[in-house]
């Protein structure tokens, strides 16, 4: 399958996500259940999720119905069959050293991401 | 403390309790600007705001919310006033033969396309960027500095390409064929 984009650490992170979520039965994704599992910034994420569409790696559909009214609708994401063997060929070239789908956090921003998670855990 | 304190703190209370309120209300008319700069098509524009202003939703925190959103419109505008300038975080900007000469090892990696059929592919590319304006070698786009270009006889495809004639400068990207 073609790669018509640039490997770059967050595509490889939302692959981990896509891929691991298959492995669990949990295909469709929506944008912020990729931001907290990879914990990067939603243009990022949505940046990734385009080159993925423009590759016809990934496919995405709207939620079937409107679960409040004035709320939104999410849109889902699931890698496509091709898409799925291309993402797991690649992450064996690229990350083949890693002995479990679990993302690694970044050096940096530690303080951050306990903040965060503290506040989320506070609201949630 | 004094009556002015007091009345300060009142109407300080107040400001932030009136900015934490806004700060939603703010956030989805962020996101469905940025949309709208990211995408040309109104359309398209309006599906990925509704995508956009679900995730500000899925967010907790107010304030998070505003901060995403204004993470989501300086995205959308760096992008913008970087493509106004024949420039792509994503793509590759290259000399024309180079970029060319790089979809053909691209190509030969991923099908088996004949000979014929890549110098049909690349004949297409040289005749665009040889005149980037001409209508009879490649199709003006919404976005007028793309232009798409259609394969010839046995390829069955288009790329598009950013032109830039007075720097020579072709940028190929999104080519697509079935052989």
């Amino acid at each position: 399958m073609s790669q018509p984009f640039r490997v770059t650490p967050p595509l490889l992170d939302v692959l981990e996500v896509f891929v691991h979520a298959h492995s669990e039965d949990r295909d469709d994704l929506h944008g912020w259940q990729i931001a907290k599992a990879t914990e990067r910034s939603g243009p990022t994420i949505y940046g990734v999720l385009e080159r993925l569409l423009n590759a016809g790696w990934i496919v995405g559909r709207w939620e079937d119905e409107y679960p409040q009214p004035n709320r939104p609708r999410r849109r889902y994401y699931r890698l496509t069959p091709d898409g799925l063997t291309a993402a797991r060929q690649l992450l064996a070239e690229r990350r083949s050293h890693r002995t479990s789908t679990h993302i690694a956090p970044r050096p940096g921003f530690a303080f951050g991401r306990v903040l965060r998670a503290a506040l989320q855990g506070d609201v949630r | 403390m004094t009556v002015g304190a007091i009345v300060f703190t009142f109407f300080f209370s107040l400001l932030i309790n009136e900015c934490s309120e806004l700060s939603p209300w703010l956030a989805h008319k962020l996101v469905r600007w940025s949309a709208r700069l990211r995408c040309d098509e109104p359309v398209e524009a309006e599906a990925l705001a509704e995508e956009l202003a679900a995730y500000i939703d899925d967010r907790p925190g107010k304030l998070f919310k505003l901060l995403t959103s204004l993470g989501f419109a300086g995205s959308s505008l760096a992008r913008r006033l970087l493509s106004s300038r024949h420039w792509s975080l994503m793509g590759r900007t290259a000399n024309w033969e180079s970029s060319v000469e790089f979809r053909q090892n691209a190509a030969f990696q991923s099908t088996s396309l004949t000979a014929d059929d890549f110098l049909s592919l690349t004949d297409a590319l040289r005749f665009a960027a040889h005149a980037p304006f001409d209508d009879s070698h490649s199709r003006p786009t919404t976005d007028r500095n793309v232009r798409r270009v259609d394969f010839g006889v046995d390829v069955t495809g288009q790329a598009s390409v950013v032109v830039d004639p007075q720097a020579r400068m072709l940028r190929v990207f999104d080519v697509r064929w079935v052989s």
